[in-house]
């Protein structure tokens, strides 16, 4: 081809300005590489447009600059980050290196996240436990007092149960005796029974009705033996689970029983205008 | 890297390639006007310009390994990028829809701009190249460089056959290269 004909031909023009088909521009590129007087004649129009398109410079806002120095410097770091190797393809020599130094730290990188993973797993285990701990310990405490109160109610009931056996056992004894003690004038509302056991003289405090007493004061049974009183012992009604075993009478013929409000601690006389019930045995 | 090693073109090239900071803020100080001015012409909408400059730095920051300095100037190539991106940006259909507000704006923006323009040429002195250019070939190049019109646009565009499109074409370019080479 003659080559002075294809430069003239105007192809090497619109090739500068974008014209031509894909085709046509590999055979411009192609001609461009064979012979360099195309290529210093590519080269010209092309210096050519530059200071066309220069004439239409306009400076951009200057805020601008910094915005997009920001954005290198990031996408920089992003590429360092990513892959420095292939980024800036470092000669072979550093490579190997680059590649140790790469592999070395994508190790660290690894061992540091398997690292993290495996604390994030046990502090999730750990609070797992320490909740189950927790709750477990809640339940023991639980169970404990649940436990105790079971206990408490247990003896109480048991309690009950042997008193309730023993009282049976005590009114079912054909020795026993229920004498029933009645209020006096002052107190007609109240009504006491003492059993009494006529063979071992033991006298037992049956049922009672009296009031609580005000403080510092305590009732204090008596028996009537051969024209005396005879002390049988104190009694508090808040205490005492009814019936309660009092004093034996020692020798005598029992006449009655009595009640009177004495002061705490009792008294070796009964105080007479505080006598509460009184009963004679028949 | 300093600003007289950078000079040389070549030197440039392969700062850039290697991703040196100081390589970019010297391509943003020589060739960010050019590239800038050249998308208002395609675009006419300053705010867009702004947008599509920086796209196009972040472009060449990711394809300066694909540009081979024997088949062309960095100037040509930057100028192909920037006209992509533009194209891009001028066919989705998010800027297709604002269309019409842009082009409202666009004479108040032109006429900002040319007084720019006007101030830029100047200073160079290179004014009678515009004003000498025959207006046919202003139109052809205009219509190929800035617009991305192909031949058989350009042919519909001025009213004449391809064939004529195609001479025109070197007519033009030889009318500017005489112009350029007075001054």
């Amino acid at each position: 081809m003659d080559l002075e004909k294809y430069i003239s031909s105007g192809i090497l023009e619109n090739y500068v300005l974008g014209l031509l088909s894909e085709k046509e521009n590999g055979e411009v590129m192609d001609m461009m590489e064979h012979h360099d007087k195309v290529a210093s004649y590519v080269h010209n129009l092309e210096a050519s447009l530059e200071s066309y398109g220069r004439l239409y410079a306009v400076q951009p806002p200057n805020e601008l600059k910094s915005l997009i120095m920001d954005q290198i410097r990031e996408l920089k770091a992003d590429a360092e980050a990513k892959d420095g190797q292939e980024a800036f393809q470092p000669g072979s020599e550093q490579l190997d290196t680059l590649k140790i130094e790469h592999n070395r730290a994508s190790i660290w990188r690894r061992l540091a996240i398997a690292g993290t993973i495996i604390l994030l797993i046990s502090l999730g285990f750990n609070i797992y436990l320490s909740s189950l701990n927790r709750r477990a310990q809640q339940l023991a405490t639980h169970l404990a007092l649940q436990n105790k109160q079971l206990s408490v109610k247990t003896n109480s009931i048991e309690e009950r149960l042997a008193h309730a056996e023993w009282q049976v056992s005590l009114l079912g004894n054909p020795d026993i005796r229920p004498v029933v003690m009645k209020g006096v004038k002052q107190h007609p509302a109240f009504n006491v029974t003492v059993y009494w056991n006529t063979n071992d003289r033991t006298v037992y405090l049956g049922k009672s009705d009296l009031p609580t007493l005000p403080t510092g004061k305590v009732y204090q049974l008596w028996a009537i033996v051969d024209g005396k009183p005879v002390d049988l012992g104190l009694y508090s009604p808040k205490k005492a689970n009814l019936p309660v075993q009092m004093k034996k009478i020692q020798s005598g013929q029992v006449q009655a029983f009595a009640i009177t409000m004495e002061k705490e601690g009792g008294n070796p006389t009964p105080t007479m205008d505080q006598m509460y019930v009184l009963g004679a045995v028949s | 890297m300093t600003n007289e090693t950078l000079n040389n073109e070549k030197e440039l090239i392969i700062a850039l390639k290697k991703g040196d900071e100081s390589a970019y803020s010297y391509l943003y100080d020589h060739y960010s006007a050019a590239i800038y001015g050249y998308i208002l012409q395609m675009t006419s909408d300053s705010e867009l310009a702004k947008d599509l400059l920086q796209e196009v730095f972040i472009k060449v920051f990711q394809k300066i390994g694909q540009y081979d300095e024997q088949k062309g100037h960095l100037y040509t190539w930057l100028i192909r990028v920037a006209h992509n991106t533009t194209i891009d940006k001028i066919r989705s259909t998010n800027y297709k829809k604002n269309q019409r507000t842009i082009a409202l704006d666009a004479n108040n923006e032109r006429a900002g701009n040319e007084a720019t323009v006007t101030t830029s040429v100047d200073h160079i002195g290179m004014d009678k190249v515009l004003v000498s250019l025959d207006e046919t070939h202003k139109k052809v190049i205009d219509l190929a460089y800035f617009h991305g019109f192909t031949q058989n646009e350009i042919a519909e565009e001025m009213g004449m056959p391809i064939g004529t499109v195609k001479t025109q074409v070197r007519k033009a370019l030889i009318q500017l290269r005489k112009l350029l080479n007075i001054i």
